[in-house]
């Protein structure tokens, strides 16, 4: 509102600006060839002035005296044959005024209504300064914080923070990312291997890989009592088939005095999963729990090749390769999901980006392969 | 709200601009005395809303408001402030509004202080510029809107770091007045031929407004060579650069209409070939604006290469240059041809002076386009560089450097050459005196230079010869001989000082042209290198973090005769948000010399890589532009120069009126 006021002041200025010579009552008529007859006798004084100082005037002077007069006369003759000037025509007086008090705010108007951004508010950076972080597109802080945390890396507050941001934000990988950079400033605490132990496994798909497994070891050896690495550690060991050191552990920890429904719940819940799974296999050593993630894996990758999967499927079986410490499979996966997905560009950089956050190595092919 | 205000009142000028095109001059065709006095207002109208844009779009840079796609696109918030304001015009879009601005304040200025104009010219010169004013603001509100509005963003991407400079904040500005200072010359020139009449009055009205457009315009290019030398890092000082081109042929051809509105004023005569002149002057400034926009030429300058923009430019500037030429061939054979003259006479000497100028304009025009047409007619690149300018530029400045000191000399109508020749004795004298001192003490370098250096000598010398003959020097004795002096008309010391700063340029550019040395030194710490007789040790190097870029900064101590005579920091920086380096030269100023040090590179060993150039004299080539851009003030402080009325003029000269 106070924008559409100020603007029709300012149009308001602009119309009065040309309408007032327009409606005006007294109006000098102007004398067109004065001032070149002013310039002329300014020449002629000039002139004058230096003949007086030389005394003896040169012939040069007084010719251009001469011929300077010749000019000025027929510019005064001129002046004579000049029409006298007039106010103006009435209708055109109108039709001018109209146009100023009309024509200017209305084309003003309609171009900018097409142009300007009239609900836009300023936006500067002192205002910006001021702007609760609820306001701010999470996205552009991030960057900020990454942006200063280049120029000093060694903030482990600032990889911190930012680690949590991205915990919240569910992109683990940038999350272990600044972990490791905390853990290089700070060195190795029982806290920061979890976390990034943690965040590594939700990269994986839940399924805990062999580096943070040995996060979460290393952690509880340096702090037995924290609950977090041995619930990972559960999870762990009970996805490699030792489900019944997985129950010791959820036993154990059920038994922590600690006054939450949710916790109990969880934790029971747990142990009578564990329980069921230990009483199913009972009698067969550990081995077959691999075996069966094998064979599920085996069963995914020879659907894969027979039809089309989709992206999920072929991430899960890249990534079920690298748990299994299959390198050369999942890279011989990564190259056949390329292949499938070359022609969608966005599919392929999720791959690419799911390649990089678990190392998966190109194909290196030999020269004859090359040839094929 | 300010943002928009802004926008709003930069359309509003256009509205106002439309309305300017048409009423006054439609007022000059039926003399309508109240159509024609709308000009003056809306002129300074047009004035007030554009300083309201363009001081919006300088607040919206001020504060960082990144919600403005052209400062979101040019700014950092960590810039500093200068360099905020500056970023301004450091892009397309702002200095278009500022290349707008500046055309408003010239109408303005038409409108205040040209009251002793007949009505009728004034009202077509105000309509003509409103025409330019029209064309140009279209142009920003149809493809380089300024006030262009988006999400909001937190950081801006940085303004082009060679342009983070002082020498940046305040090169476009002056230029930019000096471009677009011949537009009203130019809009002289047609309202001139609208009306049909043209006079000596005429000239003396044109001549101020472009010695105004001059003085800018030489400040304006001797800032952008120093600016290039200093901040490019390559120790050049002119390129040659298509968009130096550009903004030279103004310069020349405006350079010959200053002189011949000279003749125009005091003999009525070269009428039709001033009003020439003032066209193209202006059609020059739009084609290098047109070059530098239009993305055709690929330069340090062409920050904005649009195609879509290009053609729009180039449309522009047909239909002005082409309608004023279209108007100039159909109206110049009505105009009165003016008096005679002989062909030795002051007369004689301008012509020949704009005969010079403008060939070697029309040289430097054929240089710069070539290429552009070359391509265009085969699709092969070629490039015409400085062997080509220096060889047809230099070859025409010599004989109008060698004419020059005669021109103030010669009486108008018809002068006498050997008595003129004879005043310019000493002047000779003193040419020779230099010519043989150089050929004695500087051993290296080419023959010609010392010549070359003569010639320098004798246009320096030979500039004040008129001086001497005004004031009687030295036979009327020493006090009364500097009394007259004193009360020499300004212009006459203008010109001298003028000429004398041509020579001064000249001089410096035959020095470090001849006698530059560049040298390449790899250095551990503590090692030397030596240029010039001075001795640089390597001290060692550091980087650094500075606001909104990072630097490596090598630190070194010259000697000379082992004493520590200045200590350089030569750095290489890098701005993150561009992602570009840039290079800032050590630059050590030894009487009018410069010992010039650049840095390479820091290789892993830590040894450093610095270019040493030891430019002799090299100052002299802006001093010599300074010594130009004052003279051209202190012509404008004369009297007759001056817009004012006449009476109020005479009584000051009378005050400064000689004696004897």
């Amino acid at each position: 509102m106070l924008f559409w006021i100020s603007s029709l002041i300012l149009l308001f200025v602009a119309s009065f600006c040309v309408v007032w010579p327009l409606v005006k009552k007294d109006t000098v008529v102007a004398d067109e060839a004065t001032s070149s007859l002013n310039f002329y006798k300014d020449q002629i004084n000039q002139i004058d002035q230096e003949i007086q100082r030389q005394k003896k005037p040169s012939s040069a002077l007084t010719s251009e005296r001469a011929e300077i007069a010749r000019r000025m006369l027929r510019e005064a003759r001129r002046e004579t044959a000049t029409i006298k000037r007039s106010a103006g025509g009435r209708s055109s007086l109108v039709v001018t005024s109209l146009a100023a008090v009309l024509g200017i705010p209305i084309l003003s108007i309609i171009l900018y209504s097409s142009l300007g951004a009239s609900g836009q508010a300023d936006f500067p950076l002192s205002a910006r300064k001021n702007l609760s972080l609820k306001d701010q597109p999470i996205e552009d802080l991030v960057q900020k914080a990454e942006k200063h945390l280049i120029n000093k890396p060694n903030d482990s507050k600032g990889w911190k923070l930012l680690a949590d941001v991205y915990g919240r934000l569910n992109r683990p990988g940038d999350r272990a990312r600044s972990l490791r950079q905390v853990i290089r400033i700070e060195g190795k605490t029982p806290i920061l291997l979890t976390d990034l132990g943690e965040a590594l496994t939700v990269v994986a798909g839940n399924i805990v890989p062999a580096e943070a497994r040995q996060m979460f070891d290393e952690a509880i050896s340096q702090d037995s009592e924290l609950v977090k690495p041995r619930i990972y550690l559960a999870l762990a060991l009970d996805q490699e088939g030792k489900s019944q050191e997985a129950l010791r552990i959820w036993e154990n920890l059920a038994r922590l005095n600690v006054n939450d429904q949710e916790w109990a719940k969880l934790a029971s819940d747990q142990i009578k999963r564990l329980k069921q799974k230990v009483g199913a296999s009972q009698g067969t050593p550990d081995r077959p729990g691999i075996e069966e993630i094998n064979a599920m894996v085996q069963g995914l990758a020879s659907r894969l090749e027979d039809e089309e999967g989709t992206l999920q499927e072929w991430s899960r079986l890249i990534r079920s390769y690298m748990v299994l410490d299959e390198p050369v499979k999942a890279s011989l996966a990564l190259e056949k999901a390329r292949k499938q997905f070359s022609r969608t560009p966005d599919d392929l950089q999720k791959l690419n980006e799911l390649a990089k956050q678990l190392k998966v190595a190109d194909v290196v092919r030999s020269p004859q392969g090359a040839k094929e | 709200m300010i943002v928009e205000l802004g926008h709003m009142a930069l359309l509003i000028a256009f509205s106002l601009s439309v309305f300017q095109s048409i009423v006054p001059m439609w007022g000059a065709r039926t003399n309508s005395s109240k159509l024609m006095a709308t000009a003056d207002i809306s002129s300074l109208a047009i004035l007030g809303f554009i300083t309201l844009a363009f001081g919006a779009l300088m607040w919206a840079y001020a504060t960082s408001d990144f919600s403005v796609v052209n400062v979101w696109q040019n700014s950092h918030s960590q810039m500093p402030f200068l360099y905020k304001l500056s970023g301004t015009w450091g892009n397309h879009e702002g200095s278009m509004l500022l290349w707008v601005f500046i055309l408003a304040v010239f109408a303005a200025a038409v409108g205040v202080f040209g009251k002793n104009l007949p009505t009728t010219m004034r009202a077509n010169v105000l309509g003509v510029q409103a025409w330019l004013l029209t064309t140009f603001l279209f142009f920003i509100v149809l493809t380089s809107n300024p006030f262009a509005r988006q999400a909001p963003a937190l950081e801006g991407k940085d303004l082009n770091p060679i342009l983070q400079d002082i020498g940046l904040a305040i090169h476009p500005p002056m230029l930019y007045v000096g471009y677009v200072g011949f537009s009203i010359t130019f809009a002289f020139s047609i309202a001139a031929l609208i009306e049909g009449r043209i006079d000596s009055a005429w000239a003396r009205w044109v001549r101020p407004w472009s010695m105004v457009a001059w003085i800018f315009l030489t400040a304006g290019i001797a800032m952008g060579s120093y600016w290039a030398y200093y901040e490019l890092g390559w120790g050049g000082w002119w390129f040659w650069d298509p968009v130096e081109n550009a903004s030279f042929l103004p310069w020349l051809s405006g350079t010959a209409l200053l002189h011949s509105a000279l003749v125009m004023e005091k003999r009525d005569s070269l009428k039709i070939w001033t009003v020439l002149l003032a066209i193209i002057t202006f059609s020059l400034s739009l084609l290098g604006t047109f070059l530098v926009r239009s993305g055709v030429l690929t330069s340090v300058h062409t920050f904005a290469s649009d195609p879509a923009r290009g053609l729009f430019i180039l449309a522009i500037l047909s239909a002005f240059v082409g309608g004023a030429l279209f108007l100039f061939a159909f109206r110049a054979s009505r105009l009165e041809q003016g008096g005679l003259f002989a062909p030795i006479s002051r007369e004689g000497a301008l012509v020949l002076n704009n005969v010079l100028l403008s060939t070697s304009a029309a040289t430097v025009l054929i240089g710069t386009l070539f290429p552009v047409v070359y391509e265009a007619i085969t699709g092969a690149k070629i490039s015409v560089g400085a062997p080509f300018f220096n060889l047809t530029f230099g070859a025409l400045m010599i004989p109008l450097v060698l004419v020059m000191p005669f021109g103030p000399l010669l009486g108008w109508k018809r002068g006498d050459i050997i008595a003129v020749s004879q005043r310019l004795l000493f002047a000779l004298f003193a040419a020779i005196v230099v010519i043989i001192l150089a050929y004695g003490f500087l051993e290296r370098g080419p023959w010609i230079a010392p010549l070359m250096m003569g010639i320098s000598a004798w246009l320096i010398v030979g500039a004040f010869a008129e001086l001497l003959q005004r004031s009687g020097l030295p036979k009327v004795g020493l006090k009364t001989g500097f009394a007259r002096l004193a009360g020499l008309k300004r212009s006459i010391w203008a010109t001298a000082i003028a000429h004398a700063g041509v020579g001064v340029t000249m001089l410096g550019i035959v020095f470090v042209t001849a006698y530059e040395t560049e040298s390449v030194a790899i250095l551990k710490q503590g090692e030397k290198a030596n240029s010039a007789g001075y001795e640089i040790t390597f001290n060692g190097y550091q980087t650094r973090s500075v606001a909104n870029y990072s630097e490596e900064l090598v630190q070194l101590t010259i000697r000379k005769n082992g004493k520590i005579v200045r200590v350089g920091t030569p750095s290489k920086r890098f701005y993150p948000a561009r992602q570009m380096p840039t290079s800032e030269a050590s630059i050590n100023t030894f009487g009018f010399s410069q010992l010039y040090i650049a840095l390479g590179e820091v290789k892993p060993d830590n040894s450093v890589v610095l270019r040493i150039w030891w430019k002799p004299m090299i100052t002299l080539i802006w001093l010599g532009s300074v010594l130009m851009v004052f003279a051209g003030g202190l012509s404008l402080t004369d009297r007759r120069a001056r817009i004012g009325s006449p009476k109020l003029a005479k009584n000051r000269n009378l005050g400064a009126a000689p004696i004897g």
